[in-house]
């Protein structure tokens, strides 16, 4: 019955009071019947194509009435797929590209971040060159967790597996303030990166050298890794520590009463495009302007099957509207309020990190322009580590 | 040449294995009649289905109630 899987079977239909007449011919003859099955009066037997041929001419000598039915098996599933080639280069084309993307990263996965944001461990892994599209089989998962954590200061500990084609990556962050060994013979000082008036200073390792009320320079050290000891040697260590002071800067904002801007002119054109893993393919893209000025928007997203199952798939459309020049007046109320809304904005950029201590704003008006500056004062960490050598030193 | 001895082997009641059949006589759900060599053999019951046929030899499937064997030129 196996052999008649790959030759093919066929169904035969006869009298049922005829049947010890069949089954006779078909003993006599060595042909192997199977599936017997009585309807209506007739009786319904299967064998192989070729005892089909037979065992109907055995039949038909014997003048025994009968009805065969189409080649079913391997080569009534060859028929059909021989007047449908399409289905078969479909699924041939889908095998292929199974067994190929099998071998490539999908997705990645990130656990255990909290401070340290997924953006920036995705980014630590594409300097390594693993990321979604990568070919995992021959890379060294060891080799390239160790280089990681020598890369960076933010993660104590990372584990890279596969799980199928999704990379799951679990990651343990650094406590602040803890830094970690440094190797033998390397030590540090904490050194202002900009001028300052000292509000505090809070030193965890080293010494400082600095007080509340001293003024700093860019570049001095407000925390020794250098310190004394009792019997007057000097040990060194690796100093750690913030230096809070009140910094001040000048900021300037300009607008001028004439400029050209670039207005939309409402002409425009798309362009479509699919990303698989890491190749982009242009789709296409409708008719519109082809010289002038002009903007981009680019915009992607990435492919959900049933919105919860993420593909390696993104769909992209990039807008491109034509623009053209236009020569715009301000009044000096106008440009005073551009230039004080420019001020703003470098003014909250300048006080990031830090606690907005004063400022001053001041406007003028030339012939051409409206200026805003500002006097501000910070005060933020401006502690910076900076390493040094020291060999042939004993340790005490 | 030996003569070619037909053998049946009964298995409870389900299922009579036959050695040396020469051809199916008769063939119906109570009774199947097969040509040995020199003699019939009749097999009655409920039910019954000949299968697996491989060389002078076939199974009779169902429920067996009598096995008798009689004289006949067989064909």
């Amino acid at each position: 019955m196996n052999g008649a899987v790959f030759h093919g079977m066929r169904r035969i239909r006869f009298d049922s009071e005829r049947r010890g007449e069949v089954f006779d011919q078909a003993f006599r003859y060595g042909i192997r019947v199977w599936g017997e099955r009585e309807r209506d009066g007739k009786t319904e037997i299967r064998c192989g194509a070729r005892d089909a041929v037979r065992l109907s001419a055995l039949l038909t000598e014997r003048g025994v009435p009968y009805e065969t039915g189409e080649t079913e098996g391997l080569p009534a599933l060859l028929r059909f797929c021989r007047r449908r080639p399409g289905i078969v280069l479909g699924c041939l084309l889908s095998a292929i590209w199974m067994i190929w993307s099998a071998g490539l990263v999908w997705d990645v996965r990130i656990e255990g971040s909290r401070n340290v944001a997924d953006e920036r461990i995705l980014a630590y892994l594409e300097d390594e060159g693993f990321g979604i599209g990568t070919r995992f089989r021959k890379i060294d998962f060891d080799q390239m967790q160790a280089d990681i954590l020598a890369a960076q200061n933010e993660l104590a500990f990372i584990s890279v597996y596969m799980d199928g084609t999704v990379a799951r990556v679990q990651v343990w962050e650094m406590i602040p303030g803890s830094s970690g060994k440094h190797p033998e013979g390397v030590y540090a000082n904490v050194v202002a990166v900009e001028d300052g008036v000292i509000e505090e200073v809070r030193v965890r390792e080293g010494m400082a050298v600095v007080k509340a009320g001293d003024v700093i320079r860019a570049g001095e050290a407000a925390v020794s890794g250098a310190v004394a000891k009792k019997d007057g040697g000097v040990r060194f260590e690796y100093a750690e520590g913030e230096v809070l002071a009140t910094t001040v800067r000048t900021l300037t904002a300009e607008a001028p009463f004439e400029r050209v801007e670039y207005r939309p002119t409402g002409e425009e054109k798309r362009a479509f495009f699919l990303k698989i893993f890491k190749k982009s393919v242009k789709l296409f893209e409708n008719s519109g302007f082809d010289s002038g000025y002009c903007d981009t928007i680019d915009t992607i997203g990435k492919v959900c099957l049933f919105g919860r199952i993420p593909l390696p798939v993104w769909c992209g459309t990039i807008i491109t509207r034509e623009t053209a020049p236009l020569t715009v007046t301000l009044t000096r109320e106008e440009a005073e309020a551009e230039a004080l809304a420019g001020l703003r904005r470098m003014i909250r950029e300048a006080a990031k990190g830090g606690e907005l201590a004063g400022r001053q704003i001041r406007v003028t008006f030339t012939e051409d322009a409206c200026r805003a500056e500002a006097a501000l004062y910070v005060t933020r960490d401006i502690g910076r580590t900076v390493e040094f050598t020291v060999s042939g030193v004993p340790e005490s | 040449m030996l003569a070619r001895i037909p053998v049946v082997v009964v298995r409870g009641m389900r299922e009579a294995e036959v050695f040396g059949c020469a051809g199916i006589f008769e063939y119906g759900g109570e009774r199947v009649t097969l040509s040995l060599e020199g003699s019939l053999c009749t097999v009655t019951g409920e039910g019954l289905t000949l299968e697996d046929f491989q060389d002078g030899t076939l199974f009779v499937r169902g429920v067996i109630r009598e096995v008798r064997f009689g004289e006949g030129d067989g064909e």
